[in-house]
């Protein structure tokens, strides 16, 4: 635009002023001609087996419609609102339950974005449906800083390529005061990706009702969301969109509002909770608010009125339906409880209220179990560290088992008759997990899911057994997410322990099963998928490393593959001293050597073809494998111990290299060993640093098809939580539902019925329209990241300009 | 004599005051929060609006009047001054100052629901029955909203406007997606009114779809026994309790038991609801619903060891 405002400049000063206003008029109609661009959106409310909500937001009132299919090309279905305005919400209705649809949103006349793999959402499983799910759960990070965006990055990072099927949010979602422009960027922006696949459930935090309002139902908060109030998604009406109940699979969720709504016993909220919870037969329960009503954090539980209100007033109610979770936010921490029960006093005190006192770890003193002869108790997660600065009281509240003033948030699967979440900090460390049982049970110890394992490598299964004695299992593995199983072994006897060579297959989405041979409606499935993959990860950053740092000369013989040295010091790299970024601090011994020594032990399963190391170094270093040397730098006086490195490093300089062919044939198959040594520059010199990651591509034989079993499908309808006294299950169905996120098979046409609403028509697909829309991915330049247009009143105002300018040109030449 | 007496109140006074004190430490924080933004941005109305609402509900007037009078400075036709003023007075008990204020709300342009409600409760304070009325009909034209049918409700109930009082439930509950505090405001005054035919068709429209029906089908049992049919009682009492009872294999909650026997109770199986009490206070010792279960129905008052 730059240019054509210069040239009419130049025009003005040659010629008449009217033509060059006439383009420039036309200069600044371009932006007047350009059409819609998305300001926030899409994302989707109100997760349904049959409907969602798909919310949009455009620059101008306009018209709306949704597109939506099967896949990308066949948009078949159609849902439009001639009502023009700038907030659009549409609601799909007619769904199939548990089914992955591509959608696209614009307005009567375009496509704004969407109609690719990035728009897209999964329906719920039928209500009351076993379902096994992933939930992402943050609260308090509305600062739209840092440690907000590494939170989130740590989530997307651990789940690789599946995202949750939920995002709840605790509250304050929107610093400081929870205005519009606040949403946007603290939260719409911050997790616009997230937001357009799944489904987002919020509760109120105090932030947002600084701009928002309960009672009136107003302000930014109720202005975004599009909240059930009469039952829409399960549960009993409430009819106010400021606390509300809904369900998912098996899943019973309860969300109050602890900020602007009457706390009073017998006022609405808690007589619509008392209700609510008489009303549903979900075998978990699950509730959360912003005020929590135990904490230790940046807010104290025995002194605040919210939270002592919530504690005393709608706990006794929640815990004697039964709940199993409760989460909260508002105080920026981390903590979780033991199982309680019934620590409704304040202040309040442990003693006589903890039902289970040991850390509900599966592979630590056990998880949490609620039995059938014993149902109580209820565990409380703290979980306001979701972007906000952490801070902790004196002394950590003495209901809680873990305490933790880091920035995070949590994952929560649920599996059949088994919760487990883990809180992912956001340096990606997992620093908390528990799990909470019903009734009995089989659970995974190890693997968790999540983990990246090579083809024909030995994998150490555990699992734990809960409840009752099971005397056989049956163990399975998916490479499709769950379509289709294999067998791993079967009837073996439940000793908690099998060795398993991985298959030579390479798949992102491997899952785990282990069954009761008795009675297969027990069982436990890996998290998250796992991956088996040539690309292996053969030594990661921050590992633990043996080290010898006492100034001794060892010779030659620590290169040896059978040197003993488990006498040396342990430790997690980083590894040093002086740079005060250490996480193990070697002790510098004085006089300072000229050389350190590190050793490390490793597993292939195969040859490797490629590999790339990459070490972190100061100053110089030398790495062996199996003795043999494979990269050094710096090191040109010599590997010897009494050798000073040739030259001084950067601070923590990172090195790479592609190890070539004859440093490949160091590796082994089976057990190798790594030497490093890391030397000084000098004598003088006041630091060292080190840490090492190794990549490498495993050299596979041709990978053979293994065979799956054949599939039975049928549908298990009710939760199968109750004692092995039960007749036989009906056969599970192996679909999606049990695990995975794949799409089913494309129906040649989708004739829905989506219901009428007020302003809204209904466009159905003919077999001439299967596929409607291309998008050329093009982005707009509205300033509008990441917005998608296809707009064509865009070439017209560049015609438009042009005709202009030949106008101005013509008039300049004629006489 | 009168000196020890004065040392009794201050003692009371210093055990009470840490009560409402620690009571209001949230707002406190939040108050600290609001002032520390509007060091930065003193004359920012909103914020003072804001802070001045938190100090009205931590008790502090003359603050919150302060912030008010601030704002009024900074921005005197600002919207929503005369409410947060006619709030604030209503809290001090001011009731003329409140009530010119709230009439100035309502003058606005837009105005809230609030300023009816507020006026509706003051007017219902000095038993203006008929203004009440009013006000509070003018504040669910702009704002449908559980809590004004339920006050409403009750005040009609309060005047034995029992057939006004269902008439209003009757629109909550359609205009709210069938609120369940609404119907079961509903059907509290059906029941007085002795309309069980009809209370009957309310729990039937509450009972739809729900995968629960254990209270209503105790509440229909109840009042089908008022109209004469025993049978038909007893078979909603005894679906209650089988429904129950397979809720109790899926969760052994504490509602669950109580709800059993309650309806063991009812369907006049004595002792076996005092056998399942027994079993239900050997679990859970301190158990309170039990424990006032067994004090109510039980042998002696002491619990069961």
């Amino acid at each position: 635009m730059r240019w054509l405002l210069s040239f009419s400049v130049s025009l003005q000063r040659t010629q008449g002023l009217s033509a060059c206003v006439f383009v420039f008029l036309l200069v600044l109609g371009v932006p007047v001609a350009h059409a819609q661009s998305i300001r926030r959106g899409p994302y989707l409310q109100q997760g349904a087996p049959d409907s969602v909500v798909v919310v949009w937001r455009t620059s101008q009132a306009t018209t709306a419609q949704v597109r939506y299919g099967l896949s990308p090309q066949t948009l078949g279905s159609v849902v439009t609102s001639n009502l023009s305005q700038t907030q659009h919400e549409i609601k799909l209705t007619g769904l199939k339950p548990n089914t992955l649809y591509y959608y696209a949103v614009g307005t009567a006349d375009t496509i704004l974005v969407g109609g690719d793999a990035q728009h897209t959402f999964r329906t719920s499983p039928p209500h009351g449906q076993v379902t096994k799910m992933r939930l992402w759960v943050v609260g308090d990070s509305g600062t739209g800083g840092t440690a907000q965006r590494e939170v989130r990055d740590a989530m997307t990072r651990y789940v690789g390529g599946r995202l949750p099927d939920l995002f709840l949010h605790m509250g304050d979602m929107a610093y400081n005061t929870g205005t519009d422009s606040e949403f946007q960027t603290n939260f719409f922006d911050a997790y616009r990706d997230i937001l357009r696949t799944v489904p987002c459930w919020p509760t109120m935090g105090n932030h947002e009702g600084q701009s928002s309002d309960s009672g009136s139902q107003s302000g930014p908060y109720y202005d975004a969301y599009v909240l059930p109030k009469a039952a829409e998604v399960g549960g009993v009406p409430s009819g106010t969109e400021a606390y509300y109940s809904f369900d998912y699979g098996h899943v019973h969720f309860i969300v109050l509002d602890s900020h602007d709504s009457s706390r009073a016993v017998n006022g609405p909220m808690l007589t619509w909770l008392r209700a609510d919870l008489a009303a549903t037969k979900q075998p978990w329960l699950i509730a959360y608010w912003h005020h929590p009503p135990y904490t230790k954090g940046s807010h104290d539980s025995d002194t605040e009125s919210q939270l002592r209100e919530m504690r005393e007033r709608a706990l006794p109610i929640l815990e004697a339906g039964g709940v199993d979770l409760i989460l909260g936010g508002h105080s920026h921490i981390y903590e979780r409880s033991f199982l309680l029960y019934g620590a409704y006093n304040t202040p309040t005190t442990a003693a006589g209220k903890i039902v289970d006192a040991g850390d509900g770890k599966v592979d630590g003193m056990g998880p949490y179990l609620k039995l059938q002869s014993s149902d109580k108790g209820t565990v409380y997660v703290v979980a306001g560290h979701g972007g906000a600065s952490p801070s902790q009281g004196p002394k950590p509240h003495p209901v809680m088992y873990f305490t933790e003033k880091q920035n995070g948030s949590c994952l929560l699967d649920i599996t059949g008759n088994a919760l487990t979440l883990t809180n992912i900090r956001r340096d990606g460390v997992l620093s908390d997990r528990f799990t909470l049982v019903k009734r009995e049970g089989l659970l995974w110890v190890s693997p968790f899911g999540d983990e990246t394992w090579a083809p024909l490598q030995m994998l150490k299964l555990r699992w734990r057994t809960v409840g009752r004695a099971i005397a056989q299992v049956h163990l399975r593995y998916s490479l499709d997410g769950g379509l289709s199983w294999m067998d791993i072994a079967r009837s073996l006897p439940n000793t908690g322990t099998y060795d398993w060579k991985l298959p030579n297959q390479e798949s992102n989405r491997v899952l785990l099963r282990i069954e009761d041979a008795s009675n297969p409606a027990v069982f436990d499935e890996t998290k998250g998928y796992c991956k088996m993959s040539s690309e292996i990860q053969v030594i990661k950053r921050r590992g633990t490393w043996r080290y010898h740092a006492s100034g001794q000369d060892l010779g030659r013989a620590w290169l040896d593959v059978g040197y003993d040295h488990s006498g040396w010091l342990e430790g997690k790299a980083q590894l040093g001293y002086g740079d005060g970024d250490e996480a193990t601090v070697i002790q510098a011994p004085s006089p300072t050597p000229p050389s350190y020594y590190f050793r490390k032990t490793f597993s292939l399963s195969a040859p490797l073809k490629s590999a790339l190391l990459r070490v972190l170094h100061d100053d110089g270093v030398i790495v062996w494998v199996n003795g043999q040397k494979v990269f050094s730098k710096y090191a040109d006086n010599g590997d010897d111990y009494a050798s000073w490195a040739s030259s001084s490093s950067q601070d923590n300089e990172e090195s790479s290299a592609t190890l070539d062919a004859t440093a490949l044939q160091a590796f082994r198959v089976g057990q190798n060993v790594i030497a490093v040594m890391i030397k000084q520059r000098s004598a003088t010199s006041s630091d060292i640093s080190f840490d090492l990651s190794l990549e490498g591509i495993l050299s596979l034989p041709p990978p053979q098809e293994p065979v799956p079993e054949p599939v039975v499908s049928e549908p298990s309808v009710e939760p199968r939580l109750e004692s092995s006294a039960e007749p036989p299950p009906e056969p599970r169905r192996e679909t999606a539902g049990d695990g995975g996120s794949v799409e089913p098979a494309a129906e040649p046409t989708v004739s829905t019925e989506p219901s009428l609403e007020h302003g809204t028509t209904v466009e159905k697909d003919t077999p001439q329209d299967g596929g409607v829309l291309v998008l050329d991915g093009a982005q707009s330049g509205r300033g509008c990241a990441g917005c998608e247009t296809n707009d064509p009143s865009e070439e017209i105002g560049g015609l438009l300009c042009l005709l202009g300018l030949l106008l101005c040109l013509r008039r300049r030449v004629a006489p | 004599m009168c000196s020890v007496f004065r040392w009794f109140w201050v003692l009371v006074g210093l055990c009470v005051w840490p009560c409402w004190a620690f009571s209001h430490l949230g707002l406190h924080d939040e108050i600290a929060s609001l002032s520390r933004m509007l060091r930065k941005n003193p004359t920012h109305v909103g914020l003072l609006m804001r802070r001045s609402a938190l100090y009205r509900r931590h008790g502090e007037m003359k603050l919150a009047q302060q912030d008010l009078l601030k704002v009024g400075q900074i921005s005197p036709h600002s919207p929503r001054l005369c409410l947060a003023w006619g709030k604030l007075w209503f809290a001090m008990q001011r009731w003329t100052k409140a009530e010119q204020s709230l009439l100035c709300a309502q003058k606005e342009r837009v105005p809230s629901w609030q300023s009816f409600w507020y006026m509706a409760r003051l007017h219902r304070r000095f038993s203006r029955k008929k203004e009440a009325i009013e006000q509070y009909q003018a504040a669910l034209r702009l704002r449908q909203r559980p809590g004004i049918y339920l006050e409403l409700g009750g005040f009609w109930e309060e005047q034995q406007e029992l057939e006004k009082a269902a008439k209003l439930y009757r629109a909550g509950v359609r205009s709210l997606g069938g609120a369940v505090t609404l119907r079961m405001a509903l059907l509290r005054v059906l029941r007085k009114m002795g309309r069980y035919r009809e209370a009957i068709v309310v729990i039937e429209q509450a009972m739809k779809g729900l995968p629960v029906r254990f209270e209503w089908w105790m509440r229909r049992a109840e009042i089908l026994e008022r109209l004469g049919k025993k049978q038909a009682a007893l078979r909603d009492r005894r679906r209650a309790l089988q429904e129950v009872r397979e809720l109790l294999r899926l969760r052994d909650s504490s509602l669950n038991r109580e709800r059993e026997v309650r309806a063991l109770l009812v369907l006049g199986h004595k002792d076996e609801a005092l056998r399942r009490l027994r079993l239900w206070l050997r679990s859970t010792p301190k158990e309170r619903t039990a424990l006032r279960l067994w004090r109510r129905h039980g042998p002696s008052k002491a619990a069961p060891q």
